[in-house]
């Protein structure tokens, strides 16, 4: 018997974080052990033995000479990343290699220290390919995420958010029922609702999995068509017990608004006149004071936001339970948004082949909010006069909206009146739950169960105070919603892996059965003539004027899908999948729609030519084909009639028809790219181009000749193609022994598209509620991009001079609408840098887009009202000459005459200082961001040790969205027009008086107990 | 053996019949099928808005208008505006396919007085349109999943109206047993279901 002797010790990480599970042996013998969940082991070694080794996945083997109490550190092993697995469909796990798509991980870390409440925002450059559009910058502002390009032309293209494997609900609400007979008061275009997806508490995040386009979630199905964001939950990890704490102040300051003229008063024509509300008039008076009444509306936003959790567990089971309040003050007065989050995640082992995970959540959001676009306070208080401060908004008699001095006439609406007396109140409660089970009865099988429930209920109140009207002369109008949604999922799988042939094959097969369900309830009642005018409920309006709605709606679907993955000798991967979905949405005799999809990977750096090229660590290529189908909205296929509202009732159909041949769309995408790390994984990079047919797309409010009965139709119509190219490359410029990294990292992308097809008849398609400046709409036509805005074109002669009007002098416009401008940028891009020296990191993220093109509709209506320093410019100048050529007959001839008319605009009245379509379009727009700049600073072990209640203090700083580099004139280059809600191509880029995202500086504190 | 069990058994439990979960895109708020007479009131109340089509009618009459509109006799139309279009509305959307259903749905169950009102009302609004805007979309109308349409001409268009008003006429003065109650009298208001000043309708369209 060899002599032994006991050997003890601990295992650290490289932040003093005791590592459980590290396996300690001795060089040149089977004797081996591992440490406890303190991080201690102790090994009865030989005493002929010398040396242990420590080694542990993802971390750097260590080798130390045997002496008593050992303290041994292991660092992250950059290398050994190719073991790596990615969180695919359902909770499973794929080895990294073996896929054949584009799929990007963001550590949970990244999301919370971005300081953004909520993790759709924080995603915003980390990922190539992936572009978030905030509608405005508002608390609770909806937010629409587009992977790649759009791939509906009316639907939606937000990609499915999954929580542990089951799909969550990101809806947006549409406020198209918001409304009394025929006229609209709210729409998408004035009235904004969080998306559902900011309810998430980004502290919760272990590591969310970007998989994009369709090939990547092609197990998801339908809803997944535009790609997925995959959240992993934290669930709490073995070893000792943790409490952990934090919190953030945050100060917000609204930037970037245009300045408002100071010279010209309210009238025409050079003449002072209080009765106009355009600023054309004489000078002011020189000791006339003038307010500025844009700031008046604003003030500093505050936040605040508090975060704790208990972790506990052992290696059989784990839990985590954690309580999150963010409560936000916005940079527009009255406004602001709260949000209480409560989770409870845990996982367990029951035994050897059951295991166990479940999540709850509870969510209580509220969100105080205000109008926006040319309904909103920006604009109202764009249109104000100077010469009236408009902070005093109460009449004399404390109760009645007051009303500007000077001014003669009675139809301004006083923003500062409407944001303390109007109420837009959302409130929603929020449960996700899911369970999942896995079983692994026999060796190399697997069966998974998995259910999730995702039920909210949302009360949106909306009301208008009866003196926010002309001469405070109105009745009031109360809208109460409550639009509850249920939406369960049932997943089964079952799955049998194993190798073959001396481990050189190794099949990968799994099947699944899938039930999905979404509902949704909706209930609205509205009323009118207020009887207090103070009082906002239901109950005080008029009974006879109140008006009630339900819209209850139901979509099921039915799946079973499959994949296999074929592996040879970890060089080569192939993988089949396919999925058969049975919708409920679409007729019965036809519901049935069965999409494939191919992926192959070969992984380069395997062969043996290449192992040898030193620095490429790794190279991989990959590709993919998938093609997802697409099922209607429920009740598309037989809309409901409506009730005639006039005397003698009855009922009549509504805008859109039914369509019972109803077929489902079908997407294909197709994806090639590769992968490489070099130089001892210092440098990351992958590239992905993709190429994405859109066919029979289901367009819903299609508008074809009412000779079909209808004015709107649901169809198959509409084709289109999308391609582009994404491409990441991180690289540690400097990674010294002693703890100094600094790494930089870059995200590139670009996409085009092309409308193939529309209906022979069928000129144009757009979204109405993108009409919001002068004629200019998002509209897509055949042969043109899919991101393109029309409007009403100047008439130009074959050489492409435009045409002046021989009489005015004036430039002419065509009749029909046409193609403008595009609005997708040439390129879509964000730097991301860390440089971190022991307990000292400073991070840094920029956002940006090369040559967009933007409609400058702020521009636009301050210089028809005449309160642009340019529209000052414009008529004083000398009378304009329009550049072009005369339709006098000669312009399509070798001589066209040049035009010399000159137009004087003191002669003419507001609207032509509005110029035409084209005039308000930038292109060529450079945008760049700072989104982030963040210090932190880990109090050093040593310190907190003393004190024995703490095991890790960081204290940081962030600014976000501090600085905006850009060649736009207007507000915001990269605002929606239009809230989440719309779908389709949506209105970005679209500025018409949207805020854009405040100036935030927060100081936070992050404790472990 | 119990393992496998375990296996099978959960799959089995949460099989279940595929049609019935599916059966769920039926409107639970409001009908998308009623009765033939439902239709009528709306039918009727959409006549209310063909005088915005004076203003395709009145700069080519000498109609004596209002004191804010004289563009009488002035002979012109605006080129486009959507005057005349409101006729076009009425007959294709507001009438429509409510017409249709209203007609095909009574003839099927015998209702022949609702019928022949509903063909008189077809031919009366289809002449009317063709009176203001010519060639007309008809035999390809109310076809589902056309996505462009084929004019008719004027010359095909007026049989077809004395057609469907020769319907008209033949229904209303055939033998009715059917009982309506106040179905129809309570939503005509035109002649409030009286056949024979009902009849005045198909034969002005002759």
């Amino acid at each position: 018997m060899a002599q032994t002797r006991s050997i003890s010790g601990t295992v650290t990480n490289s932040d003093g974080t005791p590592l459980h599970g590290v396996t300690i042996g001795v060089k040149g013998t089977s004797i081996a052990t591992s440490t406890n969940a303190s991080g201690n082991f102790t090994l009865n070694v030989p005493v002929s033995s010398s040396i242990i080794i420590a080694s542990f996945v993802g971390m750097k083997s260590v080798e130390v000479a045997v002496k008593p109490n050992l303290v041994i550190v292991l660092y992250d092993d950059a290398t050994s990343l190719e073991e790596a697995v990615v969180t695919a469909e359902f909770g499973m796990k794929r080895i990294s290699r073996a896929v054949g798509s584009s799929v990007q991980n963001v550590k949970g870390a990244d999301i919370i220290e971005s300081g953004r409440d909520n993790f759709i925002s924080a995603l915003q450059g980390r990922v190539s390919g992936l572009n978030v559009i905030s509608t405005n910058g508002a608390p609770g502002a909806s937010t629409t995420v587009i992977l790649r390009n759009v791939t509906s032309i009316s639907g939606n293209n937000q990609p499915l958010y999954v929580v542990d494997g089951v799909p969550m609900n990101n809806s947006t609400y549409d406020p198209m029922a918001l409304k009394r007979g025929s006229s609209e008061t709210f729409s998408v275009r004035n009235l904004d609702f969080s998306s559902r997806g900011n309810d998430f508490n980004p502290e919760d995040i272990e590591s969310i999995t970007v998989l994009k386009g369709a090939a990547a979630a092609a197990l998801y199905g339908s809803n997944a068509s535009n790609g997925a964001i995959i959240i992993t939950t934290r669930k709490g990890r073995p070893g000792k017990g943790r409490v952990s704490y934090s919190n953030s102040f945050r100060w917000d300051k609204a930037y970037g608004f245009p300045d408002m003229q100071t010279k010209y008063a309210n009238g025409a024509y050079g003449t002072t006149n209080y009765y106009y509300t355009n600023k054309f008039g004489g000078l002011y008076p020189s000791d006339m004071p003038l307010y500025d009444n844009l700031r008046a509306i604003t003030q500093t936003g505050f936040s605040n936001r508090h975060n704790i959790s208990v972790e506990a567990g052992s290696d059989k089971a784990t839990l985590r339970a954690s309580a999150s309040l963010v409560d936000q003050n916005g940079v527009i007065k009255n406004t602001g948004a709260t949000r209480i989050n409560l989770g409870l995640t845990g996982q367990a082992k029951i035994n050897e082949w059951l295991k166990f995970e479940g999540s709850m959540q509870y969510v209580n959001a509220t969100n105080d909010k205000t109008t926006r676009g040319t309904d909103g306070p920006l604009y109202r208080a764009m249109l104000w006069p100077t010469v009236d401060n408009i902070a005093k908004y109460l009449a004399d008699d404390g109760v009645h909206m007051k009303r500007p001095d000077y001014y003669l006439d009675v139809d301004l609406l006083n923003p500062l009146f409407a944001l303390n007396k109007n109420k837009n109140f959302d409130k929603s409660n929020r449960f996700l739950t899911n369970v999942a089970t896995t079983i692994t009865p026999i060796k190399n099988t697997f069966l998974r169960a998995q259910m999730g429930w995702d039920v909210g209920m949302q009360t949106f109140e909306s009301s208008i105070h009866p003196y926010y009207f002309s001469n405070n002369n109105g009745v009031g109008e109360y809208y109460l919603t409550h639009s509850n949604f249920l939406d369960k999922s049932l997943n089964i799988l079952a799955g049998y892996n194993n190798k073959f042939f001396e481990d050189k094959f190794t099949l990968s097969a799994q099947v699944g059965y899938h039930q999905l369900e979404n509902g949704v309830i909706e209930l609205v009642t509205s009323g009118t003539k207020f009887i207090i005018p103070d009082f906002q409920s239901i109950n005080n309006s008029e009974p006879a004027t109140v008006i009630s709605s339900q819209k209850n709606t139901k979509r099921r679907i039915q799946a079973v899908s499959g994949q296999f993955e074929f592996g040879y000798k970890n060089l080569a991967f192939l993988t089949l999948r396919g999925r058969n979905d049975w919708s409920s949405t679409l007729p019965q005799d036809n519901n049935s729609y069965f999409y494939p999809a191919v992926e192959g990977a070969f992984i380069l750096t395997e062969l043996k030519a290449l192992k040898s090229i030193k620095n490429l660590d790794y190279l991989k290529l990959r590709g993919s084909i998938a093609q997802v189908g697409k099922d209607a909205g429920p009740l598309e296929i037989m809309p409901q009639l409506m009730t005639t509202g006039i005397t003698g009732g009855g009922f009549k159909y509504d805008f859109s028809g039914p369509n019972l041949k109803l077929r489902p769309e079908m997407t294909t995408a197709k994806e090639i790219g590769f992968e490489t790390r070099l130089f001892n994984s210092r440098i990351n990079a992958d590239f992905t181009y993709f190429y994405t047919h859109c066919a029979d797309q289901i367009v819903k409010g299609f508008r074809l000749s009412y000779a079909t009965g209808f004015v709107l139709n649901t169809m198959n119509v509409g084709t289109f193609n999308t391609w582009g190219w994404e491409g990441h490359i991180d690289g540690d410029i400097i990674r010294k022994k002693d703890g100094l990294m600094w790494n930089v990292g870059v995200n590139i992308s670009h996409s085009g598209s092309k409308v193939v097809f529309l209906p022979a008849n069928v000129s144009e398609y757009y979204n109405a509620y993108t009409w919001n400046s002068g004629n200019i709409r998002n509209g897509i036509m055949v042969g043109n991009p899919i991101t393109t805005l029309t409007g009403l074109a100047y008439q130009r002669n074959n050489d492409g001079q435009i045409l002046i009007e021989p009489t005015t002098g004036l430039p002419l416009v065509n009749s029909k609408w046409s193609v403008i401008g595009d609005r997708e940028p040439k390129l879509r891009y964000g730097i991301t840098s860390v440089l971190s020296y022991k307990g000292i990191r400073l991070s840094t993220m920029l956002a940006g887009r090369y040559k967009a093109t933007v409609v400058n509709g702020t521009k636009r209506s301050m210089m028809t009202s005449g309160n642009s320093w340019e529209s000052v410019n414009l008529r004083e100048s000398p009378p304009t000459i329009f550049d072009g050529v005369l339709r006098d007959g000669n312009e399509n001839t070798a001589n066209p005459t040049k035009n010399i008319i000159a137009v004087d605009y003191s002669i003419y009245g507001a609207s032509i200082f509005g110029g035409y379509d084209e005039d308000w379009l930038e292109k060529n727009v450079n945008y760049l961001r700072m989104q982030e700049l963040r210090l932190s600073y880990r109090l050093p072990a040593s310190l907190i040790k003393k004190s024995k209640l703490f095991s890790t203090v960081d204290i940081y700083c962030v600014g976000n969205d501090l600085f905006i580099w850009s060649n736009y004139s207007g507000i915001d280059a990269v605002g929606n027009t239009v809230s989440a809600a719309a779908g389709g191509t949506g209105g970005e880029g679209y500025d018409v008086w949207s805020l854009p995202s405040p100036r935030g500086f927060t100081v936070g504190l992050s404790i472990t107990f | 053996m119990k393992k496998l069990l375990i296996l099978i058994i959960p799959v089995l439990l949460f099989a279940s019949s595929c049609k019935k979960y599916l059966d769920v895109n039926k409107n639970l708020d409001a009908p998308d099928y009623v009765e033939g007479y439902l239709y009528l009131s709306g039918i009727m109340g959409a006549y209310f808005g063909i005088y915005y089509d004076l203003r395709a009618l009145d700069p080519l009459t000498q109609m004596m208008g209002t004191t804010s509109y004289t563009t009488f006799a002035t002979n012109y139309y605006s080129e486009g505006s959507d005057a005349g279009g409101e006729i076009w509305r009425m007959t294709y959307w507001n009438q429509g396919m409510n017409l249709e259903n209203m007609i095909n749905q009574s003839i099927k169950a015998e209702d022949w007085t609702l019928a022949g009102i509903g063909y008189a009302i077809k031919a009366y609004s289809w002449d009317m349109m063709t009176k203001v805007n010519v060639d007309l979309p008809m035999k390809e109308a109310f076809v589902p999943g056309l996505l462009s349409h084929n004019y008719d001409y004027q010359s095909d268009i007026y049989p077809q109206v004395r057609d469907w008003a020769t319907k008209a006429i033949e229904l209303l003065q055939k033998d009715d047993p059917h009982n309506y109650g106040s179905k129809i009298s309570a939503n005509d208001y035109l002649y409030g279901g009286e056949k024979v000043s009902g009849l005045n309708l198909p034969i002005l369209c002759w």
